[in-house]
């Protein structure tokens, strides 16, 4: 009795795991239905995508709306945001700019959640175009979402997924020309340096763990810092993006110690704090006063809106005694409102710059509104 | 320590006859169920009728939403949840019987570092598809249980206790490789896809996914079964099961290499995955008491229902895909405690 129900069960399990087995190896097929469009785009993974036309209707997935607003400023379009983008919009500009985008729904949980957003909620929504990581892309792409545009990880590509976004807006000569309008500007910059300029030190700090800047997030930002005569001491440390004991710090011992901006870093160290530390104490750039947080930008400060005020801050930063022909502060109000068409008041350029916060360290009255630049350099 | 309990040697198997059959109805009413729950709204006649149209339709437009819902996203994850969960518990059952030791679960072998640690470094080193995570995840997996086979027959240790000794050096060993591999990771594009693995999902199960486990579970679960009345002599003991004529280092070795399997390829296709082999083979010993002939096919199917239900939870809770492993252990901890509590009053027999 027991050997037949235990007959009975194998025969059940094997009959039951075979039909699983053969529905598997016949699985359905999703066949492509050919479809022409007006706009080709190339994602950045190669794959090219067409639409009848620029979106009304985006499910970003991805935290590059700050890029695709530079092109398109109409946020209408955007479905759903990141965690992160939120943040980040409460913590920047954009909350001036935008000022509704940040109440829009979120497309994770948890602020840089590793989990991938529902592929049946995307197709619920039925977006027009879906802007998702390419490595949480798979189930995306399994089910053949129309308009799916992959966003490599990689930042030091930063320029194509602003070409990328361009053509996806159809307006590409506006990447274009907000290109042609930073690299004028970081060109003039360049033109500036002499060899005989002493070469500064610098370490970027990331977090309150004292894990140092990566260069892959900053390569953009460390490759023109380089131009300007600044060096990254992590750059050949081995120690980038990494945990550090103070000892490192010590042993490194920067010029200038900038601490990161950028939300994800999640921060919440400031000028005030490193001064105040200890342990920090003989470090030259504290003995120096020369800390300073990075301005309070977007992401990374990175492409045509704010690639070449970071280095502009960082120049001025670095070397307040050297007067440039540009006004930071001008050069804030140009960038946005050429991008934007938005109006910044004094207040917010503060804002950016992190005013307030920086004021105690050196050469950072240069910034100030009512200071004229004379009395700063007398400082 | 024996897997007896006091109240159940006699008139559970008797009450209990027509459970299997029942929970086999069970799992295939929830599984159809199942592909009515999601995000995406389908009526449950449309679902029924691209149901049927699998018999007669294998493909479909890219612009045929509720087909590709159905067929294309559902379907696969609810064959590959019950896969999983079935042979989970039925190597979870297994081991518990073969080390008489009711605290014994697929993990504790190493396997599921060993798989672990393949599937972490596969997406270190770029092979984020399933196609490419999974064979290293299994491979490693089942290198695991080898070194750790290995080790104790070098140790001398071929007794459980050297086997479990082994296994929780080899597990632990893998689990710091899989830590130093995280923490080198690169913090935007391959770390949070490596901590969402390792917390365990179906959200990218594929039929090539469901084939494979089919595969593995085909090789494994049937000679288990087989098996099954030989594991009842195994948990006598050694020394009486080697006086019934049993070859016990040999039999030990083949349940541990099948259990193993089934493991690593859960691991392979869906990653971490815990408290399923340790508190389904529970349940079922309560429905059914120790008899392994009983226990691994009731242990197969209640595995298969726990994930499937968990895994719809996972899917339709949230906008958001909850990592199953959080599900699985956020229910698993306390029932496993509520399963401790009551076999402890009706007193579990310690012999």
């Amino acid at each position: 009795m027991a050997a037949g129900k235990l007959n009975l069960a194998i025969c059940v399990c094997f009959v039951s795991l075979s039909i699983i087995l053969l529905r598997s190896l016949f699985a359905p097929q999703i066949i492509d239905r050919p479809e022409g469009g007006r706009i080709v785009v190339k994602d950045m993974t190669g794959r090219l995508v067409r639409l009848k036309e620029p979106p009304r209707s985006i499910m970003m997935l991805t935290p590059v709306s700050w890029h695709y607003l530079a092109i398109e400023p109409n946020d209408m379009a955007i479905l759903r945001i990141p965690p992160y983008m939120r943040l980040e919009i409460k913590a920047s500009p954009l909350r001036w700019v935008f000022p509704s985008l940040s109440d829009r729904p979120l497309a994770f949980l948890d602020n840089n959640s590793p989990s991938g957003f529902s592929v049946e909620e995307t197709m619920a929504s039925n977006p027009e175009v879906v802007l998702v990581w390419d490595y949480l892309s798979a189930a995306f792409e399994r089910a053949k979402i129309k308009g799916l545009i992959k966003i490599s990880a990689d930042h030091g590509e930063k320029e194509r997924l602003y070409k990328l976004l361009g053509e996806m807006a159809d307006k590409s000569r506006v990447v274009e020309l907000l290109y042609e309008r930073s690299e004028r500007i970081k060109r003039e910059i360049f033109s500036l340096i002499t060899s005989d300029m002493p070469i500064k030190t610098m370490l970027v700090i990331d977090d309150d763990n004292f894990s140092l800047g990566t260069n892959r997030f900053y390569k953009r930002f460390l490759e023109n810092a380089k131009k300007i005569r600044i060096q990254n001491l992590a750059q050949n440390s081995g120690t980038s993006g990494k945990i550090l004991n103070v000892e490192t710090y010590l042993a490194l011992d920067p010029d200038i110690l900038l601490l990161n901006h950028f939300l994800l870093a999640s921060s919440t160290m400031t000028v005030e704090d490193v001064y105040a530390n200890d342990q920090l104490k003989g470090l030259k750039a504290v003995k120096n006063k020369r800390v300073y947080h990075m301005p309070r930008g977007a992401a990374r400060l990175e492409g045509p809106l704010e690639e070449h005020l970071l280095i502009l801050w960082l120049w001025q930063t670095v070397r307040p005694q050297i007067p440039l022909k540009f006004d930071m502060r001008e050069e804030i109000r140009l960038s946005y409102r050429f991008v934007f068409n938005y109006e910044l008041t004094e207040d917010q350029i503060d804002q950016w710059l992190r005013l307030e916060e920086n004021m105690r360290s050196f050469g950072y009255g240069r910034f100030k509104l009512s200071s004229p630049l004379s009395a700063v350099l007398n400082q | 320590m024996t897997l007896k309990f006091a109240s159940q040697e006699s008139e559970p198997v008797a009450r209990n006859a027509w459970l299997s059959p029942f929970l086999f109805v069970t799992l295939i009413v929830l599984g159809v169920l199942s592909l009515l729950i999601g995000r995406y709204e389908i009526s449950p006649r449309e679902v029924f009728q691209i149901l049927w149209s699998s018999f007669y339709k294998f493909e479909a437009f890219d612009d045929d939403n509720q087909w590709i819902v159905v067929q294309v996203l559902r379907l696969p994850r609810i064959l590959l949840a019950v896969l999983s969960g079935a042979g989970l518990a039925v190597a979870g059952a297994a081991l518990q019987g073969i080390f008489r030791n009711p605290l014994v679960g697929p993990e504790i072998l190493g396997v599921s570092a060993g798989a672990s640690f393949g599937g972490v470094l596969a997406m270190s080193l770029g092979l984020v598809s399933p196609a490419g995570l999974a064979p290293l995840a299994f491979m490693f997996g089942c290198g695991a249980i080898t070194l750790a086979i290995t080790l104790s027959w070098l140790a001398g240790q071929s007794s459980t206790i050297g086997l479990v000794l082994a296994g929780v050096i080899v597990g632990g060993l893998f689990s710091s490789l899989t830590g130093l591999v995280t923490y080198s990771a690169d913090a935007e594009s391959k770390l949070p896809s490596i901590v969402y693995w390792l917390m365990g999902s179906f959200a990218r199960a594929t039929y090539g996914q469901v084939a494979f486990a089919a595969v593995v579970a085909l090789i494994a679960i049937p000679p288990l079964f087989a098996l099954s009345w030989r594991i009842n002599l195994l948990s006598l003991g050694e020394l009486d099961a080697r006086a019934l004529g049993l070859k016990t280092k040999k039999l030990r070795l083949a349940i541990v290499a099948l259990a193993s399997l089934l493991v690593a390829s859960q691991v392979a296709v869906s990653g971490g995955i815990g408290w399923v082999g340790l508190v389904i083979p529970h349940l079922a010993r309560m429905l059914v008491g120790p008899d392994h002939v009983r226990l691994l096919p009731v242990s197969a199917l209640l595995g298969g229902i726990y994930l499937l239900l968990i895994d719809d939870l996972s899917r339709s809770l949230s906008e958001t895909e909850i990592p199953i492993g959080l599900l699985t252990s956020l229910v698993g901890g306390p029932v496993f405690a509520i399963f401790f509590v009551r076999l402890r009053n009706r007193g579990w027999n310690n012999d």
